[in-house]
């Protein structure tokens, strides 16, 4: 069942690429990329308090990083939006996959952000050149 | 160029999500949701206005079809869907289900909006969920050993 969950939302993820391109279209990417985030915030509200939330939690400092991630993702809807509508979304997807791979690499290899160091394994570059061989296929067509 | 841009989102994409999750562990998840999403509609007005102010192009929100909305409604969906999977299943199945069913839907949608199915997409596809599923059964000792030692 979280397995199909989980299919489910991998191919939204898909649509949304292709909703906000759309938006991009009409309005330009940043603009776009503005009214995403302002409904993605609606959303949230809405959700929070369909599941009861307690909102005081929001208001608790914490330490200015831990406020980065929202402005990653606006990065990451300009960056996607403008590659999906370039390269195809094919291409976009897979390209995003191996960036993810190679930085949680990096992440593991130098226990950044805090976590648990785990050497990179150097058998791991049979399984990168498998994605880098699929990577080449889908650009040179 | 694009190439490098759309290998770069990878990046971000995991920074914010090891930052969210950090978040979520300290005031919980929807409300972490709900403070990434206002960090980013602030980001986002910002970039908007300075883009007005330099472009001096209003834009026309007439132009906007409620449709085009669902992008970030579908956020927000996807990501609850996350939030209560992915802690059940195997991190070894997570990123290739996830990478399969992008690429299959997005391969539906190319067929919609070009009218044909790419085989070097699919055939790319099997490649790189292959190079995902050795480099995941590569890294499965060492998960299994953490998971021991943090039993014991």
């Amino acid at each position: 069942m979280d397995k199909l969950i989980l299919f489910l939302a991998g191919m939204m993820l898909s649509v949304m690429l292709v909703f906000n391109g759309a938006l991009s279209a009409e309005l330009g990417l940043i603009t776009a990329t503005f009214v995403v985030n302002i409904i993605g915030f609606i959303g949230a509200l809405v959700a929070g308090f369909l599941l009861k939330t307690d909102f005081k939690n929001i208001f608790k400092q914490q330490p200015i990083y831990l406020y980065l991630g929202g402005a990653f993702s606006v990065v990451v809807i300009l960056i996607n939006t403008v590659a999906f509508t370039k390269v195809g979304i094919s291409l976009t997807i897979a390209l995003s996959l191996v960036g993810q791979l190679i930085f949680s690499s990096i992440i593991d290899h130098f226990g950044l952000f805090d976590s648990k160091v785990i050497k990179f394994n150097v058998k791991k570059i049979l399984g990168f050149s498998f994605m880098t061989l699929g990577i080449l296929v889908m650009i040179y067509q | 160029m694009f190439y490098i841009l759309a290998l770069l989102s990878g990046f971000f994409i995991i920074g914010s999500m090891f930052i969210n999750s950090k978040l979520s562990i300290e005031i919980g998840k929807i409300e972490s949701l709900i403070v990434a999403m206002a960090v980013g509609s602030l980001v986002s007005f910002l970039a908007f206005l300075s883009n007005i102010y330099i472009t001096t192009l209003t834009p026309d929100f007439s132009l906007i079809k409620i449709w085009m909305l669902s992008g970030g409604a579908i956020y927000i969906a996807l990501t609850l869907m996350f939030n209560k999977s992915v802690p059940k299943v195997a991190a070894i199945y997570t990123a290739v289900i996830v990478f399969i069913s992008q690429i299959f839907m997005g391969n539906i949608i190319d067929y919609i909006m070009y009218g044909q199915i790419s085989l070097k997409n699919i055939i790319g596809a099997l490649l790189i969920a292959t190079g995902l599923l050795i480099n995941s059964y590569i890294d499965k000792p060492q998960l299994n050993l953490d998971s021991t030692n943090a039993t014991k």
